[in-house]
C-alpha cells in the first residue's frame, strides 16, 4: 500500500474549511490535553484554567480582546500583501517602528491639545511610519527583486534594536531608570476604553477587517493585488503593474503593523518600551493563515491566539509550568495547520503495482 | 582590551553561530527554508546539557544534542517535504515549539552547574606562539570542529558527486526525480542533518560558551544563523568568514558592556548583522549575482512531481 498526496483540483468550500478548521482544533486540543497528561498534571484541570483565563470572566475577556488587536490588524495587512503572494515577515519590525513615530509624535504634543486630534496624531504617525518601513522592503522588492521574505525579516530585528536604544537612551524615562520606559504620552494621546476594559483599538481592527473585505469584494486594487499573486504573467498583459503591486501591496502591510504598534503605545502602555510586543507580528503570520486570509477567520483566530496567551497565564495561577503553554501553542498550531493545510490535497491510497526485476 | 583578547572571543563567539549556520547552509541548499533554527539551537541546548549531566560526560552531550536536533528536523522535514506545509508557517512555529519544549525540559536543570565542560585542546608549543598562540590555538576542542566542519562541507558540496546532487537538489529538484534519486528522502537527510548542528551550536552555549542552561539562552543567535547564510551567499567559507564577524560583533558589545565607556551604543552593533545581511540581498538580488551566486532556485518551494 503506498500513500500519496494529490493536489485537489478545486479550492475547498467554506462549509468544508470550516469543517477542517474546527477538526483542526478539536484534533490540537486532544493532544494539548495528551501533552499536559505525559507532563503529569491533570488535563482536565488545565484546560478549565485555560479557559477561565482566556474567556472566563469579564475583564479576562476584554484583556483577550485587547491583546487581538495588534495580532488580527498584523494578520489583516500580511493576508493583503499575500493576496499579491508577498511575504511580509516583518510585521514585528512594522510594529515597532509605528510604536517609535506614535511615542515620538505623543511627547511632542502640547499637554493642552484636544484628545481626538491628539489620538489621531498619534495613529496617523503610527501608520505612516510602519509603511517607511514597510517601504525598505517593498522598494527593492520592486525594482531589483530582492527576496521580501528575508529582507523584512532582517528589518525587524533592525527596528527592534533602535527601539531598545532609544528607551534606554535618549528617550528613556529617569522616572523609571530601571526599566526600559519612555517617558509617558499625555493623557490626551491615550485611545480609550469603548466597553468594559476593551480598548477602541477594537473597532479599529473591525473597521480595517470589514475595509479588507471591501477591498476583495470590490475594490480593483484588490483585483489587481490577486491577479499578480496568482498569474504573474497574466497581470502583466492586463496592464497591471508588477511595480505598483509590489509597493502597495507591501506599504499596506506595514502600514497596518505600524498602526497596531501605535494603538499598543496610544491604548495600553501609554509609552514606549522594550518588549513592546510578544512577538505579535509572528503571531499575525500563523493567525493568517490558520485563517486562510478570510477577514472574518482573521478576528476570530487573533481572538482565540489572544486567548490561548493570556490562558498561558492562568495555567501557571494553577500550578503548571508557563513554559507548557507555549508548547501547547505550537502543538494547537501545528496541529491546526496540517489539517487546514492538508485541505489543498486529498490522501490516496494505492495498492503497489508490482513491478518486478 | 587586547585585539587577542577580541579575536579569541570573537572566535569562540561566533562558533555556536557558524555551527548553526552551517546546517541552514544544508537545508537551504537542498531546497527547504528553515525559520526553526532559533528553536532547533534551543532544543539542542537543553538536551546537550542534560545528557551531558545525567552522563557526566561532554562528549554524550554533544551526542544527544545531534540527536535531539535531527529528531526536531525530522518532525519539521515530516512536515513540510512530506505534508507540503508551508516552510515558513511551519518554521515560525517550529521556533515557538522549541522556546516551550526546551523551557519546559530545561526547568529543573537551572542553577544545576555544569558537570563538564568541553575541553580545550592542549597545543603544546603552538600555545606559546605570540599572537597566533592566544587566537588561534587555546580554543576548545568544538572551535576546531566546526572550522573542521566548514572544511568538510565547502569540499562536499564542491567536490564530491553526492554534494553535485545536493546543490542540484535545491536548483531543480526535478532533475534529481529524473535521475531516479528520491527527492524527499534526501531532502530528509539534509534538514535533519542541518538541524543537527543547529542542535550542535546550542549546545556550544549551554556546554562551553556559559557553560549552563539558561532559558532562551540563544537570544536570538538562531536568526543570526539564517541572517548569516544569505550573508554568506550559501557558500561554507564564507560562512566561516561570516561568523567570524558577527562573532567579532557580539565580543566587542558583550566587552563594552563590561568595560563601559562604549565609542558606540551596544544596540548600533548588534544592527550591524542584520543591516550587512541586508546589503549583501540587495547584492544578489539582480540576476546576473543570483545566478554567478548560487542562490538556491527552489527554495523555499515543496517538491510535487505532478506540478513540475
Amino acid at each position: 500500500m503506498l500513500l500519496r498526496l494529490e493536489p485537489r483540483l478545486s479550492d475547498p468550500s467554506a462549509a468544508e474549511w470550516a469543517a477542517r478548521t474546527a477538526l483542526g482544533l478539536i484534533l490540537a486540543l486532544l493532544l494539548a490535553a495528551l501533552v499536559i497528561a505525559l507532563a503529569g498534571y491533570d488535563a482536565l484541570t488545565a484546560l478549565a484554567a485555560l479557559w477561565r483565563g482566556a474567556f472566563g470572566s469579564l475583564r479576562a475577556v476584554a484583556a483577550t480582546v485587547n491583546k487581538a488587536v495588534p495580532i488580527g490588524l498584523c494578520a489583516i495587512g500580511i493576508a493583503l500583501a499575500y493576496r499579491a503572494r508577498l511575504w511580509n515577515i516583518g510585521a514585528e519590525g512594522q510594529l515597532y517602528f509605528g510604536a517609535f513615530a506614535a511615542t515620538g509624535v505623543g511627547l511632542a504634543l502640547p499637554e493642552t491639545a484636544p484628545a481626538p486630534l491628539a489620538v489621531s496624531a498619534v495613529l496617523l504617525a503610527g501608520t505612516i511610519a510602519g509603511a517607511a518601513w514597510a517601504m525598505l522592503a517593498a522598494l527593492p522588492r520592486a525594482y531589483l527583486g530582492m527576496n521580501e521574505i528575508l529582507s523584512t525579516l532582517m528589518l525587524t530585528y533592525v527596528a527592534i534594536l533602535w527601539v531598545g536604544y532609544l528607551v534606554v537612551g535618549p528617550w528613556a524615562d529617569p522616572l523609571t531608570f530601571t526599566f526600559p520606559y519612555s517617558e509617558p504620552i499625555p493623557a490626551a494621546a491615550r485611545l480609550g476604553p469603548v466597553a468594559g476594559g476593551i480598548h477602541g483599538g477594537v473597532l479599529v481592527l473591525a473597521a480595517v477587517a470589514l475595509l479588507l473585505a471591501a477591498v476583495d469584494r470590490g475594490l480593483r486594487w484588490g483585483y489587481e493585488l490577486r491577479v499578480a499573486g496568482d498569474a504573474p504573467r497574466a497581470a502583466i498583459y492586463g496592464g497591471i503593474s508588477p511595480v505598483g503591486t509590489v509597493l502597495t501591496g507591501l506599504l499596506a502591510a506595514g502600514a497596518l503593523a505600524g498602526l497596531a504598534g501605535a494603538i499598543e503605545v496610544s491604548a495600553s502602555t501609554g509609552r514606549l518600551q522594550a518588549g513592546l510586543s510578544p512577538g505579535y507580528g509572528f503571531m499575525a503570520i500563523l493567525v493568517a493563515w490558520l485563517a486562510a486570509g478570510s477577514p472574518l477567520g482573521i478576528v476570530m483566530a487573533s481572538i482565540l491566539y489572544a486567548g490561548l496567551q493570556n490562558g498561558g497565564f492562568a495555567l501557571q495561577v494553577a500550578g503548571i509550568p508557563p513554559a507548557i503553554t507555549v508548547v501547547l501553542q505550537a502543538v494547537l498550531l501545528l496541529a491546526a495547520l496540517a489539517v487546514v493545510g492538508l485541505g489543498h490535497y486529498r490522501i490516496r491510497l494505492f495498492r503497489q503495482i508490482g513491478v518486478t526485476g | 582590551m587586547s585585539i587577542e583578547l577580541l579575536l579569541a572571543a570573537a572566535l569562540v563567539s561566533g562558533t555556536p553561530i557558524l555551527l548553526a549556520a552551517l546546517g541552514e547552509l544544508l537545508s537551504e541548499r537542498a531546497g527547504v527554508l528553515n525559520l526553526g533554527v532559533e528553536g532547533t539551537m534551543l532544543i539542542g541546548a537543553v538536551s546537550g546539557f542534560a545528557a551531558a549531566s545525567i552522563a557526566a560526560s561532554v562528549w554524550i552531550g554533544v551526542l544527544g544534542a545531534l540527536l535531539a536536533g535531527a529528531l526536531f528536523g525530522l518532525a519539521f522535514a515530516a512536515l513540510v517535504v512530506s505534508l507540503r506545509l508551508n516552510q515558513i508557517v511551519t518554521g515560525l512555529a517550529f521556533t515557538i515549539l522549541g522556546t516551550g519544549l526546551s523551557a519546559f525540559i530545561g526547568k529543573p536543570l537551572i542553577g544545576v552547574p555544569p558537570s563538564a565542560t568541553v575541553p580545550r585542546l592542549d597545543l603544546g608549543p603552538l600555545a606559546d606562539l605570540p599572537f597566533f598562540g592566544p587566537v588561534l590555538f587555546r580554543q576548545d576542542a568544538l572551535v576546531y570542529a566546526a572550522i573542521g566542519l566548514t572544511a568538510l562541507i565547502a569540499f562536499y558540496i564542491r567536490r564530491t558527486r553526492p554534494g553535485l546532487i545536493l546543490q542540484a537538489l535545491g536548483e531543480s529538484p526535478d532533475v534529481v526525480d529524473a535521475l531516479g534519486l528520491p527527492v524527499a528522502a534526501l531532502r530528509y537527510l539534509y534538514v535533519m542533518a542541518g538541524s543537527a548542528l543547529a542542535g550542535l551550536g546550542g549546545a556550544y552555549l549551554s556546554l562551553a560558551f556559559t557553560p549552563a542552561w539558561i532559558e532562551n539562552m540563544t537570544a536570538g543567535r538562531g536568526w543570526i544563523a539564517i541572517a548569516l547564510v544569505i550573508f554568506a551567499t550559501w557558500r561554507p567559507w564564507w560562512v566561516l568568514a561570516g561568523a567570524l564577524l558577527f562573532g567579532t560583533v557580539d565580543a566587542l558589545r558583550f566587552r563594552m558592556q563590561v568595560g563601559g565607556d562604549p565609542i558606540v551604543d551596544p544596540h548600533f552593533l548588534n544592527m550591524l548583522p542584520y543591516l550587512a545581511t541586508l546589503a549583501v540581498l540587495a547584492l544578489v538580488s539582480r540576476s546576473v549575482m543570483r545566478r554567478r551566486l548560487g542562490v538556491p532556485a527552489a527554495l523555499g518551494i515543496a517538491y510535487d512531481r505532478e506540478h513540475r
